[in-house]
């Protein structure tokens, strides 16, 4: 057996040997001496051209059949369209049966009511309701358009200047509704690839709008001036130029009740060139000497704030919202403000009604000295106030300083 | 279907090509001034707010024909109306407005059944409900601001449609943006339409879920793409999807169309799909009673798992509602945002869809109601008839009242528009980014507050005007009484 393998083995060796000392193995070919080597290497070459020749194997692509997407349909079974109700989800909100001021009726009972952000009383102001009625009889309810296409009345451009004129800056934009003024400015400006700083404590308003705008949102702790910077300090690099960096936050947060330290903003936006925006529901109307807001409450010149926001539905007492800054950010909002261009515009009788509350604004600063004496009293108390409106209970906590 | 002739492309796409150079032009030239200027010190170390290419339609494109839009009103937008005069000093970069007003005829307000103006059934009634509740609650929903005006139009708006339960909000956009994230989240598909509104693009981009477009009113594309995404899954993991919404308009405000909504609902049977239909500009202005495209086209309201308005359009207010079964309205009034964090409706305006639903259904004890939508039917149909005959080129179904007439070429937008000024007639013009950038047009909307000597004259304006600017782009059909008579030898 191992005789037989060492014979084999000798007769292969033969066999190589000759093909080493074939004549053309000892050639020269162009001064390049040519061994037995060039038998192995004609070989290999042969091989890899053969494979070369071959198709090379993909797995078949077998698309479903109509027969299988039909069953796949079948199978398929959606979840329903809402969840399993809830006992939260039965309730039903008190139904107020007379104007929503600071006393109103609730299943016949005369209750005080803690619930409305009618901050500065105007609910019920006959000024107010006087120029209503006239505002209707001329231009009924709806104003039945856009901004764009005959939906501008005189009303909604006397009310924007008269609330730049308040307010010091050039000019200001009037939205439909609240809430759309902050979700349609901050996709105007914040488009892909810029970067925002935003307060964890935003409203769904502003949380919207981050959120349309598919910018970078960074968030940082709640009203925390320290995590602000340190935010501000990862942030910064040499792109500064061409990449727009904002800071959102409100002035009166609706859900914790802080106030914003905007002078530590101010500062803070200055040292990492940041912009801006301000969210100021809350506080138009409230904070402030006259009622400017959180500017003038921190006496802060009203230019370093690039972009102000604000509803109109809490202290003036009716409806819509406004955008104000410098000429050029009104003037891009007038085309890329989606809830400006794509929505019906504001009723004339509630620009009217605008109009009046910033005049009797105006003139009757004292009611905000009233507004004040009123929070102190409830801030001295420092109590949690249980009111038992029918089945109802309303808690109002009042923390926070205010002062 | 629009039909765009080769040589009418040709010359739009060379306009548009020349109002970009020179719109580029322009640019550099600024660009070398400002930097001859030094810039100021505050803006140093920002990225500019608005960036060139942002806002280059706005600025080179836009400016220049600014006074076709944004027209300030003296007067409420009826039948005729008070357009303010304005000037400009500086090639219309500002406009400022003077104290003439010319009277024109209003065809471009949403105003189909007429309640803009001050109503003798409505508007007492509207003031009576001022003077009580106040212009504002100053309120959430569910934090004080549900009066009783809110819970009776809820049941009326309900009951009008035909559906169990109702909902309304104070914006018409706003209902969109936040119903549809409340409706379905990631892991999602929506199906919408690809000439879709703004409000359901934004809602449908806030939910998370994931978006496919069907051609529109293709439903056998609809149906191809509910297919591959049934059998496909979810993108990457190919999980089932949770469930799949497919959302349509009744009306398309930018074409007139109707959508095929038997068609699509057979559809969504079949394959357990959820439909949500946006009747913005078809509730109270299509349908013999003024309930809008399922009763025009035949379909059960109960077919249709939920439907969405608003009131500015067919009632002269603001605001929307969503119409659902019970137990959706009751989920959504617990979760959706503008329910749950934004000012409740003005109780005036709610009112005033209150007094007119009561018009339209009849129970204000006339018939006001049923001659209203009567006379836009009518109206409409006869327009639309009309227009086609002078050789223009209209889009929209019959019944519709939105009928918009091709333009194509962008100078011919300021030309229309700046003519039938000139001859009283109040018209819009929509233009990129509204409409796709070679199909500019004017969009026509009839009211039922239009009388036939108020269309006649229209017709005769836009008639002329449209000779003027060569926009009558098919054969205009001879009068009858033109027939030629053959003289026999």
């Amino acid at each position: 057996m191992a005789s037989a393998v060492v014979n084999i083995a000798t007769a292969a060796l033969d066999w190589v040997a000759v093909a080493f000392d074939a004549p053309f193995a000892g050639a020269v070919v162009f001064g390049v001496h040519i061994n037995g080597h060039l038998v192995a290497e004609v070989l290999l070459i042969a091989v890899l051209l053969f494979q070369l020749t071959r198709k090379s194997y993909k797995p078949p692509k077998k698309p479903l059949t109509e027969k299988e997407i039909d069953d796949l349909c079948e199978e398929w079974v959606p979840e329903p369209l809402h969840p399993p109700i809830t006992k939260e989800m039965k309730v039903e909100p008190p139904t107020i049966e007379s104007a929503a001021g600071p006393h109103t009726i609730i299943e016949g009972k005369e209750v005080v009511n803690f619930a409305s952000a009618n901050y500065l009383g105007l609910i019920g102001n006959e000024n107010i309701i006087d120029s209503c009625v006239a505002s209707l009889e001329k231009y009924g309810v709806g104003s039945c358009s856009s901004r764009v296409f005959y939906g501008t009345t005189n009303d909604h451009i006397d009310c924007e200047t008269r609330i730049a004129k308040f307010m010091s800056t050039p000019d200001s934009i009037l939205y439909s509704y609240g809430i759309s003024a902050i979700f349609s400015v901050i996709p105007a400006f914040c488009k892909k690839g810029d970067i925002i700083v935003a307060d964890e404590g935003v409203h769904w308003g502003v949380q919207n709008g981050l959120h349309l705008s598919r910018s970078t949102v960074v968030y940082f702790k709640h009203n925390d001036m320290a995590s602000l910077e340190s935010t501000l300090e990862k942030l910064t690099n040499k792109k500064a130029e061409k990449v727009r960096r904002y800071i959102v936050v409100e002035a009166l947060y609706q859900n914790s009740g802080q106030i914003a330290p905007l002078n530590s903003i101010v500062r803070l936006k200055e040292k990492y060139h940041f912009r801006v925006i301000l969210e100021e529901s809350h506080s138009f109307g409230v904070l402030g000497n006259t009622g400017r807001g959180l500017t003038e409450h921190y006496g802060i010149p009203i230019e370093k704030i690039d972009i102000i926001t604000a509803g109109m539905g809490n202290a003036l007492a009716t409806d819509g919202g406004f955008c104000t800054g410098s000429g050029r950010v009104v003037d891009h909002q007038r085309l890329n403000g989606s809830g400006y261009v794509f929505s019906a515009s504001l009723p004339p009788y509630l620009a009217n009604a605008a109009i009046a509350a910033v005049n009797y604004l105006e003139d009757n600063p004292s009611v905000l000295t009233v507004l004040r004496r009123n929070i102190s009293l409830v801030w001295e108390v420092n109590c949690i106030c249980l009111l038992d409106i029918t089945c109802v209970h309303v808690f109002i906590i009042f923390r926070g300083s205010l002062f | 279907m629009v039909r765009l002739p080769y040589s009418t492309a040709l010359t739009t796409l060379f306009s548009y090509g020349l109002l970009f150079a020179f719109g580029q032009l322009r640019d550099l030239f600024r660009k070398i001034i400002d930097w001859f200027k030094s810039s100021s010190e505050d803006l140093k170390g920002y990225a500019p707010i608005c960036l060139g290419l942002e806002d280059f339609y706005t600025r080179r494109l836009y400016l220049r024909i600014q006074d076709c839009f944004c027209r300030p009103i003296a007067s409420a937008p009826d039948a005729w109306f008070d357009v303010v005069e304005r000037y400009s000093e500086d090639s219309n970069k500002t406009l400022h407005r003077t104290s003439k007003t010319s009277k024109c005829l209003n065809l471009g307000s949403y105003n189909y059944l007429g309640f803009a103006a001050a109503d003798e059934y409505c508007t007492p009634r509207v003031i009576e409900s001022l003077k009580k509740y106040s212009p504002s609650t100053c309120s959430i929903r569910v934090d004080g601001g549900t009066t009783d005006l809110h819970t009776e139009l809820e049941e009326l708006v309900a009951r009008f449609v035909g559906k169990p339960a109702a909902v309304t909000f104070g914006m018409g956009y706003a209902t969109n943006s936040s119903i549809i994230p409340a409706l379905i989240g990631k892991g999602g598909l929506i199906i919408s339409d690809s000439l879709n509104h703004n409000s359901i693009v934004n809602g449908a981009r806030g939910s998370g879920a994931a978006i496919r477009v069907f051609q529109h009113n293709n439903v056998a594309h609809l149906e191809k793409v509910l297919r591959e995404q049934i059998a496909e899954g979810q993108p990457r993991t190919h999980r089932p999807w949770k469930k799949i919404i497919i959302i349509v308009e009744g009306i398309y405000s930018m074409e007139g169309e109707l959508c095929p909504l038997a068609e699509v609902i057979a559809v969504c049977k079949k394959y357990k799909a959820y439909i949500y239909l946006d009747e913005a500009h078809s509730i109270g202005a299509v349908g013999k009673s003024g309930k809008g495209v399922c009763e025009l086209l035949g379909v059960d309201p109960a077919d249709v798992d939920i439907m969405m308005g608003t009131f500015t359009k067919s009632f002269g207010s603001c605001g929307g509602y969503i119409a659902a079964s019970k137990e959706v309205v009751q989920y959504l009034k617990d979760t959706c945002p503008a329910h749950v964090y934004a000012t409740s409706m003005s109780p005036p305006a709610v009112q005033q869809v209150i007094s007119s639903l009561k018009v339209i259904l009849g129970e204000d004890g006339s018939s006001r109601g049923s001659q209203k939508l009567a006379q836009i039917r009518e109206n409409s149909n006869f327009f639309r008839c009309e227009l086609k005959k002078m050789g223009f080129e209209v889009l929209g179904d019959n019944d519709s009242p939105i009928m918009p007439i091709m333009l194509y070429n962008p100078a011919k937008i300021p030309a229309f528009s700046r003519e039938c000024l000139k001859q009283n007639v109040a018209v819009v013009m929509v233009a990129f980014p509204a409409s796709p950038l070679l199909l500019a047009r004017t969009r026509i909307c009839i009211s039922a507050a239009h009388s036939r000597e108020d269309l006649l004259k229209g017709l005769e304006v836009i008639s002329k005007v449209g000779d003027l600017v060569g926009i009558k782009y098919f054969p205009t059909e001879p009068p009858k009484h033109e027939t030629k008579v053959y003289k026999v030898e």
